[in-house]
Parts: C-alpha cells; sequence; structure tokens
C-alpha cells in the first residue's frame, strides 16, 4: 500500500517503504504468524517441486492397464489416476512445472513492467504517455481471452502462454513502479545525487530502486498466484502441453473421473488452493508488517503524524483487497473529496488519473484469473 | 452530458478497432502457413496454394484486414474454416447464454457486496473480521475450483442441482435458474470478495465526512444516511471494481461453461482454440472487446449519475 498510495504528501509513505525494505522484511516475516506459516508452506511446497525426481516413487508419465483408478495403498500411496499414472508422483512434478510456469509469467511481467515504469516514472515524455496508454490497453483485455486466443496461434506450450501471460500482467508492475517513482523524482534525495554528479543510471540503481523494491516484492507474491491459478485454469481445459504433469491436468484427469474416482480432484485442488492462499496471505503479512515497522520506526513515524490523513492506518491495518494490491481505499477521497487534501495543482492531476486507474487496476490482475 | 457520453463513444470505438488490428495482426501472421493446417499434411502444394488464394492469404495482410473489416462493419465475420458455418452466427447464438451468466453474476456480486460492504464498515468488529476474511479466500480461491467444489457437492453428492447442462431463459424460467444457479455462485464468489472490500473500505471513508455527521444531527434516520447519501458517494469505485470483475468473469465464464457443460461462448472458444480456427477466435476476440466497452460505458454513465464531478474530468 504505503509507496503507491496517492496520499495528499506520498513523501512520508516512499519514505516509510524505503526504511522497512532496510528493515528485513524476511526477519519481520518470522514474527507474524500469518506470514511465518505461509512461507513455510511455500517453501515446502518449493522445495516439493525441486526435489520431485528424488521424492516421487515413480514417472510421472508412466501409465499401467493394471493400476487404473488404483486406490491409494502401498503401491500408490496416493492412488492412481485414469490411465494408471502414480498420483503422489504426477503431484510433485505437477508441483515443480506448476511453479516453473508461474515463475515464467512472473518474471516477464517483472521485467517488462519494472523497466518501463523506471522508465516512464523516471524520464517520463513520450514514453510516459505511449507506456500509460498501452498498460491501460492490456488492462481492458479479458486476459483468459487472450490466451485462447494465442493458444490458436501458438499451440500447446506452457511456456509460451505463461510468457504472454506475464506481458498481460505486467501493467500490474508497471503502475506500482511508476507511482512509486513518480513520487520520489522529485525527492531532495535525488535532487542530492543529481548535484553530487551521479549518472541516472546510477541514481535509479541506488536510489530509485530500493525505493521500489518492497512493493514490487509484495505485488509478485500476489501475482504469482493469479499466475498459479490462470495456469491451472488453462490446463484443467486441456489446452497445456499434456506431455507435462501439471496440476490443472491432474484436475482435468480428476473431473472427467468425478463419478468414479472424486478423489482425485481432491490433491490438485488442495495444492492450487492452499498455494493460492498461502501466496495471498504471505503478501498480506509483509504489507502489515512493512506498515508495522514503518510507524515504529521514530522519523517516518512524525513525519507520518503530520501529513498523512487518519485514514490511512485503518486501511493499512485491514487485511483486504485493497491492502493487498495496493491503494484502493485512499482511492475515493481523492477523486470525491480533492480540496480537502489540500494538494497542489500538479500533484491533484497526478492524483486523479492515477488514483482512478489504479482502482480498476488491483482489480484487474484479479481479474483477469477468473 | 452529451458531449461526455459522445467522447466515451468515440474512444471504445477507437478502443474495439485498435484491439481487432492488433489481434488480427497476431492471428494471421503468428499462424504460420494456414491453407496448410487446414488442408493437413498429405495435401499437394497445389491445393495448398489454391486454398490459400481462395481464402485471400496470399494477399498483403493489411489489404486482408481490411477486407475482413469492411466485411465486419456489414455483420459479416466470415465463416468457421472448420464447421463452415457462419461466425456471427456460431457467436450470437451463444453470446446470450454466456451473457445471461456473467450479467447474473455480476447482479448477484454487486447486491451481496454491498450488503457485506455496509455490513462490516458499520457494525466493525467481528463482522468486519468475517467479510475480510471471506474477502481473501474469495480472492484467493480461484473460481473455477469454487465451481469444481460447488459441483462435487451440490450436484454430484447432494443432487440438488444437475450437474450439466443448461435451459434457455426464453424456454423455462424455473430450468434456467435450476441450471445456472451453481455456476452464477461459482463466477460470483470472486467478484463479491473484490467489491465488497471496496464497499466497505469507501462506506469507512465516507462515514467520517463532515456531511454524514450534518445529515446525523439534522435527525436522519441512520439507513437513510447510509443508503441515500453515503452509498452514492462510496458507490463510485466500487462501481470501478465492478466494472473490472466483470470484464474478469468473462474469462472465468470460460471455464465454468466448461464444467456445468453449458453451450456458451467459452464452449465456442475453446474448441475453435484447440483446432486453430482463426476467424471463429477473431470474432470472439471481437465481440469480446466491443461487449467490455459497453460495459465500460455504462459503468462510466452510471459513475456520472452518481458523481457529476466525473463527467468534467
Amino acid at each position: 500500500m504505503t509507496a503507491t498510495t496517492p496520499l495528499p504528501a506520498s513523501t512520508p509513505s516512499v519514505g516509510v517503504e524505503e526504511r522497512a525494505a532496510r528493515t528485513h522484511l524476511f526477519r519481520r516475516l518470522l514474527h507474524n504468524p500469518v506470514g511465518l506459516v505461509s512461507l513455510v508452506f511455500l517453501a515446502i511446497v518449493v522445495l516439493a517441486g525441486i526435489f520431485a525426481p528424488l521424492l516421487a516413487p515413480a514417472d510421472p508419465n508412466r501409465a499401467s492397464l493394471q493400476d487404473v483408478l488404483a486406490e491409494p495403498g502401498a503401491a500408490h500411496l496416493l492412488g492412481a489416476d485414469s490411465a494408471g499414472r502414480d498420483v503422489l508422483s504426477r503431484l510433485l512434478f505437477g508441483t515443480q512445472f506448476s511453479l516453473a510456469g508461474a515463475l515464467v509469467a512472473l518474471a516477464v511481467a517483472v521485467v517488462i513492467g519494472v523497466t518501463s515504469g523506471l522508465l516512464a516514472g523516471y524520464f517520463g515524455g513520450w514514453f510516459d504517455s505511449v507506456s500509460a496508454w498501452t498498460s491501460g490497453l492490456v488492462m481492458a483485455l479479458p486476459g483468459f481471452v487472450v490466451l485462447l486466443a494465442a493458444r490458436a496461434v501458438i499451440g500447446p506450450s506452457m511456456w509460451l502462454s505463461m510468457a504472454i501471460f506475464g506481458v498481460l500482467l505486467s501493467p500490474a508492475f508497471h503502475r506500482l513502479v511508476y507511482a512509486s517513482v513518480t513520487a520520489v523524482r522529485g525527492e531532495l534525495f535525488v535532487d542530492a545525487a543529481r548535484v553530487s554528479g551521479l549518472g541516472n543510471g546510477r541514481i535509479i540503481a541506488r536510489h530509485i530502486l530500493t525505493v521500489v523494491r518492497a512493493p514490487v516484492i509484495i505485488q509478485a507474491s500476489l501475482v504469482a498466484g493469479i499466475a498459479i491459478a490462470i495456469q491451472a485454469g488453462l490446463e484443467f481445459l486441456g489446452l497445456g502441453d499434456l506431455s507435462i504433469p501439471t496440476w490443472g491436468s491432474m484436475l482435468n484427469d480428476g473431473f472427467s473421473n468425478v463419478f468414479n474416482a472424486p478423489i482425485l480432484m481432491l490433491w490438485p485442488s488442495l495444492a492450487i488452493a492452499l498455494t493460492s492462499i498461502a501466496l495471498t496471505l504471505l503478501g498480506n503479512a509483509m504489507r502489515d508488517e512493512l506498515e508495522r515497522s514503518a510507524s515504529g520506526a521514530k522519523r517516518s513515524k512524525k513525519r507520518k503524524s503530520a501529513s498523512a490523513p487518519a485514514t490511512v492506518p485503518t486501511s493499512l491495518s485491514t487485511i483486504g483487497i485493497q491492502t493487498m494490491l495496493d491503494e484502493d481505499a485512499a482511492a475515493p477521497r481523492t477523486v470525491v473529496h480533492e480540496e480537502e487534501a489540500g494538494a497542489t495543482g500538479a500533484t491533484r492531476t497526478w492524483r486523479r488519473r492515477s488514483s482512478a486507474s489504479r482502482t480498476c487496476r488491483s482489480a484487474t490482475a484479479r481479474a483477469t484469473a477468473r | 452530458m452529451t458531449r461526455f457520453i459522445l467522447r466515451r463513444v468515440v474512444s471504445g470505438i477507437i478502443l474495439v478497432v485498435l484491439i481487432s488490428v492488433v489481434a488480427y495482426a497476431l492471428l494471421y501472421l503468428g499462424g504460420g502457413d494456414i491453407a496448410r493446417r487446414i488442408l493437413g499434411q498429405n495435401a499437394t502444394p497445389e491445393a495448398v496454394a489454391q486454398r490459400a488464394s481462395q481464402l485471400g492469404l496470399d494477399q498483403p495482410i493489411w489489404t486482408q484486414y481490411l477486407g475482413w473489416l469492411g466485411h465486419a462493419v456489414t455483420g459479416d465475420l466470415g465463416s468457421s474454416w472448420f464447421t463452415g458455418q457462419a461466425v456471427t452466427t456460431a457467436i450470437s447464438t451463444r453470446v446470450t447464454v454466456t451473457l445471461s451468466l456473467v450479467i447474473g453474476a455480476t447482479i448477484i456480486s454487486a447486491i451481496v457486496a454491498v450488503v457485506l460492504g455496509v455490513w462490516a464498515a458499520v457494525r466493525r468488529g467481528w463482522a468486519d473480521k468475517l467479510v475480510q476474511l471471506v474477502s481473501i479466500l474469495g480472492f484467493a480461491i480461484p473460481g473455477f475450483l469454487i465451481a469444481l467444489g460447488l459441483v462435487t457437492v451440490f450436484a454430484i453428492n447432494l443432487r440438488w442441482f444437475k450437474p450439466t447442462g443448461y435451459v434457455n431463459l426464453t424456454d423455462s424460467f424455473s430450468g434456467w435458474i435450476a441450471t445456472v444457479t451453481l455456476p452464477i455462485i461459482a463466477l460470483a464468489i470472486g467478484g463479491i470478495a473484490g467489491v465488497a472490500q471496496q464497499v466497505r473500505g469507501s462506506v469507512i471513508d465516507a462515514l467520517r465526512q463532515d456531511y454524514v455527521r450534518t445529515l446525523r444531527s439534522r435527525g436522519l434516520p441512520a439507513s437513510r444516511v447510509i443508503f441515500q447519501h453515503v452509498l452514492r458517494n462510496a458507490g463510485g469505485p466500487a462501481l470501478a471494481v465492478l466494472a473490472v470483475q466483470f470484464i474478469g468473469l468473462l474469462g472465468g465464464a470460460v471455464i465454468v461453461e466448461q464444467i456445468f457443460a453449458i453451450p456458451g461462448l467459452g464452449q465456442v472458444a475453446v474448441t475453435a482454440t484447440t483446432q486453430g480456427d482463426i476467424p471463429l477466435v477473431m470474432g470472439l476476440v471481437l465481440v469480446t472487446a466491443i461487449i467490455v466497452v459497453i460495459v465500460n460505458l455504462l459503468i462510466d454513465l452510471l459513475q456520472g449519475w452518481l458523481n457529476p464531478k466525473v463527467r468534467l474530468s
């Protein structure tokens, strides 16, 4: 929430974010019960995926006619699917491929979104308007339909479709980074850096990137959940690559045998749901911790009480959608009661543009997943 | 107001044309040797070349696009490569099915979300916590998993509903309700989660405003303050989220229709996608783009009605 919130004075929140990023987000997470549980669960999932070749009792693609829809037992710990393939092995390898697919989407989204957001926010100019317009266009598309259309052309490649989905997700990062960067671009420490003779590249790397790091990590956690859901959806429809086991294709198999062996649906459903929930809760916990550490810091506390509106703490401490993705709670305030905030003309127009579009954006990222 | 509407309509048309250009270019240039794909690997090169010229594939891409656009404006989107059926027919028979699902889900999520959001904002305490929890779960769990859960529990185990099939609204209202209840619930839950959060946040913000205190001090009953004044101010952002949810629902409907075997756009989309039926896919992209633009226009109008300031910006 913090750095991107269109607050009357965006400086304190950015200062907060920057400090918080330095106060070891990871260590703080370990003291947050929700954060710790999600982190441990995700760690187990990741390890299960990485060590799938060692852990899996059988080849995930080896079919066996005798074992078709076998009950869970000594031979197959979690039973076998409609082709007699070992469910546990498929689940483990599915973890690997599902996570890898989500990672591809996330990486593409972060690289495109963060780079374009940095450039647009820092240099402005024509690139700013073009990228703002493009991200608006991308967000107006129903992501799933675009993925289906892309699948018609590129064929069943999970990696390519996840890369395309990454492009569709990139506005989520673009807007976040853009808002953070425009907020600090005029800051004294940036001017000071420029006066002391630092080049643009150095300033971006040393000062601007520090500011956007924390919000990008939080956003990444939420976006990863979306990517997992979308990928599972595509595979569930049978549009994925049938040669690799994924949670979605297991779900597909389970659903086609729902009358004979409904339990086949249980494991992939649990994997998808729990991983998505863990990623969402982790994002929330990180945000809460950043906020807590920020309000605990002396300097930022002083600055905060001076300028932040009273609504901010509530919306930050809640654990809902707007805190998860960003600044929805502040948006109505800035749009409807602009005069009250007493902003200068320049920031006011910026806020009007960004707050309205961002209200949509947080939901967009999610909406594309459905 | 007329200028406001006009401007939105024009920008909507520009958006649709742009999307069609991008989609056309990607679909037709990315498709590789299309005539070969239609005829199969055994076709002779002559047959392939003949088919290509028959489909106009030997012309430059922009000529092809302009030809397509010229026909599209008159309502002719070409015909499917595999069934020969006109794309317009294939889509128009199914678009009402999908729209009835998606609009139903939108209305349900708007109503439930407003009730939950206002309840959470006014009551706070445990009610607030409960709504937050529901929102998080609704946000995090993919819609198609919810749909699968609903089918397994209510249709297959409890047998309250038929697991698959669809009855047209015009044929039998009760039959329609029986077939769409589960899909609509599955679609609406995600929307409820997002919109309820937004309503809650905006209502909490609005309740703090001075005008609310003034209204209260004048002795207006709490319900009137909330439903006539607070909600009107809190409605704008919630509508924006609802519009985005609607776009997402179009995508979600694809999977949900597949699960419940409902003959909507989703089924066409999946078959066309697996076959690589480019004209049909192109038609689907265009129709979805138009639906999205119309919905955004309607939401903009509602926004302008709720908050006159929006019309000026």
